[in-house]
């Protein structure tokens, strides 16, 4: 079992878990923390302090929007002090999210590389990829 | 060749907070541009709406969020035209490479997606912390 964390600067987090909802009726399981124009550091570090679930044992795996970023760091600095067990995964998009949530039930750490492999051929130029489609289909 | 837009279509206001976060690093006026698809447009409203930004003139990349969206599926067919270029599973290394490109360098269009396309694959990654 996962817990999941969307970490983003702006309102980004906040929309794709609203997005998720659209799909998958309930996702109240699912924490956001959002670091706002004009927020300081320190303030989004209590929010993110506040909404871990740092009495549970359950791993907490955190949707972040870029590796470099200040949520990022943020929530890094947090976890790697604690001992909560926990797996970041950077460059959040709509499918992964919906990856991650549908199998919430299982250890995201134990199942990372086919989530990362799942994420990044979500990612597709569509007309080129059926014209490849198409074409490989011919020369068989 | 006209100047290369992007269009982010998106159900709910997704597209929109894509923008005001890409607003909070650089200056996407006239680059990034937004749809939200919302639950009571028809298909046929939706199209219209896409028709309404997607000109002929331009080089426009839609981004949409997932495969299977509808708004990838109504997207299609302004994508068959050789000025439209259709991208699915959008992140934000994928739309910070997009308008960098854009904005600050004159790469030809196949190559601002193919950069895009990279960019976007290599941003999702598992961090491991030392």
């Amino acid at each position: 079992m996962s817990e999941i964390l969307i970490v983003s600067h702006g309102p980004l987090a906040s929309s794709m878990k609203k997005t998720l909802e659209l799909i998958i009726n309930d996702v109240a399981e699912v924490e956001v923390v959002s670091l706002n124009d004009g927020q300081s550091i320190e303030d989004f570090y209590k929010k993110l302090n506040k909404t871990i679930n740092w009495e549970s044992k359950e791993e907490v795996c955190v949707l972040v929007d870029i590796y470099n970023g200040s949520p990022c760091q943020s929530i890094i600095n947090i976890l790697r002090k604690s001992e909560k067990p926990y797996i970041i995964i950077s460059g959040l998009s709509l499918p992964i999210l919906i990856d991650v949530y549908m199998r919430r039930n299982e250890k995201i750490s134990e199942i990372i590389d086919e989530v990362i492999i799942q994420g990044r051929e979500s990612i597709v130029d569509v007309i080129k990829t059926l014209n490849q489609m198409k074409l490989s289909e011919y020369n068989e | 060749m006209g100047k290369v837009k992007i269009l982010l279509i998106t159900h709910h206001e997704l597209s929109f907070a894509v923008k005001e976060y890409m607003s909070e690093f650089v200056d996407t006026r006239d680059v990034l541009y937004c749809l939200s698809i919302k639950d009571w447009q028809t298909k046929a409203q939706i199209k219209e709406s896409i028709m309404n930004v997607v000109d002929d003139i331009e080089e426009w990349i839609i981004l949409t969020d997932m495969k299977s969206s509808i708004a990838t599926i109504l997207s299609y067919e302004f994508a068959l035209k050789n000025n439209v270029t259709l991208i699915t599973g959008f992140n934000i290394p994928m739309i910070m490479e997009l308008v960098k490109q854009i904005k600050y360098n004159e790469t030809p269009i196949e190559e601002i997606i193919d950069k895009a396309i990279v960019s976007a694959k290599q941003g999702i990654e598992k961090i491991t912390v030392k």
